[in-house]
């Protein structure tokens, strides 16, 4: 079989899940290589005038000016590393959960984003702290019982739609996995405050799916 | 070729960059536009409470607008296989995302303000209130940035268009926000915002030529 030569490929992001799990696990599951920069927040408004859209992740390949958006970053990573249908139906599928992924990242990030910048909100700029955390503590309480229960359904949901389920999108991992397995895990390990990681147990196919993926020689590894 | 049925409201929104590709590929489909009326009775009815969604040969629908945009693209010959090239269409796509999602909470203060940590019962006249500042901060901050980079975008490719040399879906998703912030949607957000930026005028004006373009507005 003819290697494919792949550029030196380095991920930059905060050192947290966030939005730039998905790649990592993306590389991971691809089986290629990559820099994993991590920066501190303390580094970030120097970066952050320096990047081409004052924002993270980054993928600069070959020393090239990066590229930013987490979700193009894992399509291209998908690309190269056959975790992303070309076919046009499947990929729609995958593009689906890709999709609904993101907005539950949304959904469930809504009160860190409102803490970070209050005024984007409506909420005075200088908003006492602890009428921050009151704020977000109210909307965890709401995030806890509709929106994390109602996303995770339609992740189950989608699973229901097989017999034996072996990934999210068909019998091999996607770019679908690679974000799905990413917001399972900030629910699971409990990286937002107030939101149980039990949530996920309460369906059992995605209990299940989480279980298997975990295990994957690859993930297993890279979580260890 | 299969048969298509896109569903959304009757208005551009999330769906209008699906329609222009639809339009831009030469692909036939039926658009679907639901009132606002209808919406609760067909919402439970739906995969995931959203749309647009679209229906091929009658399967159950799909849902979520990027993902729509992304299969058009593939069967019209809008989004490239190259990973490379779709690397860059897909930043762009990401980055309008962003723009249209910056634009959010100044919606949702009107409609919901306890989503975003406010009173539910907040008065109207401070629901107003609060969402001229947030339009006023977009229109001086966030969409000025972003039409920035677009501009910027269209300065580095050189060819008119976002991505190599001819439309791809990303020229659909800009084309769809510039006609969004010109047609006076956002109250509060001045209209003529893109018209400091020389390549995206040019460029709006390039779309808005293409015959099967010009025509489906024509027909509006």
């Amino acid at each position: 079989t003819m290697q494919r030569i792949l550029p030196k490929f380095k991920l930059t992001y905060f050192n947290f899940p966030g939005r730039g799990e998905k790649v990592r696990i993306a590389f991971k599951m691809a089986g290629i290589e990559f820099e994993d920069e991590r920066i501190e927040f303390s580094q970030w408004p120097e970066m952050k005038a320096k990047s081409p859209f004052a924002q993270v992740p980054l993928l600069t390949i070959d020393g090239m000016p990066p590229v930013a958006q987490s979700a193009a970053i894992l399509r291209y990573v998908g690309r190269l590393g056959n975790l992303y249908p070309s076919d046009p139906e499947k990929a729609l599928q995958v593009d689906e959960i890709v999709g609904l992924e993101e907005d539950f990242f949304q959904a469930r990030s809504l009160p860190f984003f409102i803490g970070r910048n209050p005024r984007a909100y409506g909420h005075p700029a200088d908003i006492p702290n602890q009428d921050i955390q009151a704020i977000q503590a109210n909307l965890r309480s709401t995030l806890v019982a509709e929106d994390i229960p109602r996303f995770l359904g339609y992740f189950e949901a989608k699973l229901a739609q097989s017999e034996r389920p072996a990934f999210i999108v068909g019998d091999t991992p996607t770019v679908a996995d690679c974000a799905l397995l990413a917001s399972l895990r900030a629910v699971k390990t409990g990286t937002s405050p107030g939101v149980p990681p039990t949530l996920v147990d309460a369906h059992p196919r995605l209990a299940a799916y989480y279980a298997r993926v975990m295990e994957l020689p690859v993930i297993r590894a890279y979580y260890a | 070729m299969p048969t298509y049925k896109l569903t959304y409201f009757n208005f551009a929104g999330a769906a209008e960059k699906a329609r222009l590709a639809f339009k831009l590929g030469g692909i036939e489909f039926e658009d679907e536009r639901i009132e606002f009326s209808a919406w609760p009775e067909l919402k439970p009815k739906t995969p995931y409470g959203q749309m647009p969604l679209l229906s091929i040969d009658g399967k159950a629908p799909v849902a979520q607008s990027g993902a729509i945009l992304r299969y058009i693209g593939r069967i019209a010959d809008l989004y490239p296989s190259d990973a490379d090239k779709a690397l860059e269409v897909d930043e762009v796509i990401g980055l309008d995302e962003d723009l249209m999602r910056s634009m959010g909470p100044s919606f949702t203060i009107a409609r919901a303000p306890q989503a975003l940590g406010h009173a539910a019962d907040l008065p109207e006249e401070d629901r107003k209130a609060l969402q001229v500042k947030l339009r006023a901060a977009l229109a001086a901050d966030e969409i000025p940035r972003f039409l920035g980079y677009f501009e910027a975008k269209l300065a580095k490719t050189g060819t008119g268009y976002f991505v190599g040399t001819k439309p791809t879906i990303a020229d659909c998703v800009v084309l769809a926000t510039l006609r969004a912030l010109k047609s006076g949607w956002l109250d509060g957000i001045p209209t003529t915002l893109a018209d400091s930026k020389p390549l995206l005028s040019a460029f709006y004006e390039r779309m808005m030529a293409i015959p099967a373009l010009k025509e489906y507005y024509a027909a509006k």
